[in-house]
């Protein structure tokens, strides 16, 4: 499903649309793949997806590669793989301890960990468009 | 001499309180919560029941890996938060070695299997028989097609697997040719018990280190650590 979004506000308000659906629908564990070159509003997304328990204090974990969070009875598990290289290094950040435990996984640059995504896995996709503010986000493998 | 134990490199979370060979309290919480949460807890708890304190505990042990990374890191950490600043000793302890102590009494090979994704295992081989149990290899992280071809090697022997790694092994091993025996499902999970006992003979055979010095053992070196030791290596020979 495609989302012509025009504001960050709106970004965020779909975040926490796909985060009440999960919860509301009783899935507590989900493995989200979010996609989009940097400014595009990957965080933005991130923190209303965690408002939706209200998660709040979401960053980005470009410096971190894992930002764990809790609250509302979830956990979210936030991922920047972009300076992951390799199996051995992705299994020394514990990802298979976080994917395969209760809760939602959320994984930027999740191509580098190719291999290792779980089936049933969520595509988000976050782009530009030609106006300056808008957005268009494409939310697969789950209807909201 | 009492040891207190740690396990959380599988799913499960086990304490264990030994006292000159004997288990005073074995205690496994395996419900899918954080170990790093239940383990203080449980050590709090036992060592009430027994009316005792951390300060009467003269070794701290751990299993130290391999395993899931983060439950290694949990029970080293652990170790080491406890043991700094006493005058307590620190004991490192194998996951495998403590796996194949489950089965201690039995005679046959032991092989304790971990699951290391990606169609490989960590094992390695023991001969247990009236005498104890004596390593035959190294921990190691190999195919399972690998391990077919070293036991063979003991085709004549009875073969007992054991560890989280049992159901995956002992099916594939089978169907790859080699005949193995039933483990009694107790002795299947990693457990604290097993290396307290472990525990009590390295430091018997004054194999205890600082808390300084108890680091994880991973079998497969991350990337940041492999080009670090790289580093080291090539600093190492300019000097020389």
């Amino acid at each position: 499903m495609v989302y012509e979004i025009h504001s960050p506000e709106e970004t965020e308000a779909l975040g926490r649309r796909l985060g009440e659906a999960l919860r509301e629908r009783g899935i507590k564990r989900a493995f989200i793949t979010l996609d989009g070159e940097m400014g595009v509003g990957k965080t933005v997304f991130c923190r209303g997806f965690a408002s939706a328990f209200g998660i709040t204090g979401v960053k980005s974990p470009t410096y971190t590669v894992v930002n764990e969070y809790r609250g509302g009875g979830a956990s979210i598990y936030h991922f920047d793989l972009y300076r992951i290289d390799g199996y051995d290094d992705l299994e020394s950040i514990g990802y298979h301890d976080y994917v395969e435990s209760d809760g939602y996984s959320i994984v930027e640059w999740s191509v580098r960990a190719e291999d290792e995504i779980p089936e049933g896995a969520i595509g988000v996709v976050l782009e530009r468009t030609q106006i300056e503010s808008d957005r268009r986000i494409t939310i697969s493998g789950f209807q909201l | 001499m009492k040891i207190l134990a740690f396990d959380s490199t599988a799913k499960a979370a086990s304490v264990s309180i030994l006292s000159d060979g004997k288990i005073l309290a074995d205690y496994t919480v395996d419900n899918g919560l954080t170990q790093s949460e239940l383990l203080l807890p449980m050590a709090e708890a036992m060592l009430g029941a027994l009316k005792l304190d951390f300060s009467d505990i003269d070794i701290f042990a751990t299993s130290v890996g391999p395993g899931s990374f983060t439950g290694v890191r949990i029970g080293t950490a652990l170790v080491k938060g406890l043991a700094f600043g006493r005058e307590a000793a620190t004991v490192a302890v194998s996951t495998i070695e403590a796996l194949a102590e489950n089965l201690a009494g039995i005679r046959g090979i032991i092989v304790p299997c971990m699951d290391a994704r990606r169609g490989q295992v960590y094992t390695a081989l023991f001969r247990s028989d009236e005498g104890g149990i004596r390593r035959l290899t190294e921990d190691m992280a190999i195919p399972l097609t690998t391990l077919r071809d070293m036991l063979k090697e003991y085709g004549g022997e009875p073969i007992y697997l054991t560890g989280d790694g049992y159901t995956g092994a002992h099916k594939a091993l089978t169907e790859l040719g080699l005949e193995l025996m039933r483990t009694p499902e107790r002795c299947i999970l990693e457990s604290a018990a097993s290396v307290a006992r472990v525990a009590e003979r390295i430091y018997l055979a004054g194999g205890a280190v600082s808390d300084k010095e108890l680091a994880p053992t991973y079998l497969r070196v991350p990337q940041a650590e492999r080009e670090r030791l790289e580093r080291l290596d090539a600093e190492k020979s300019a000097k020389s």
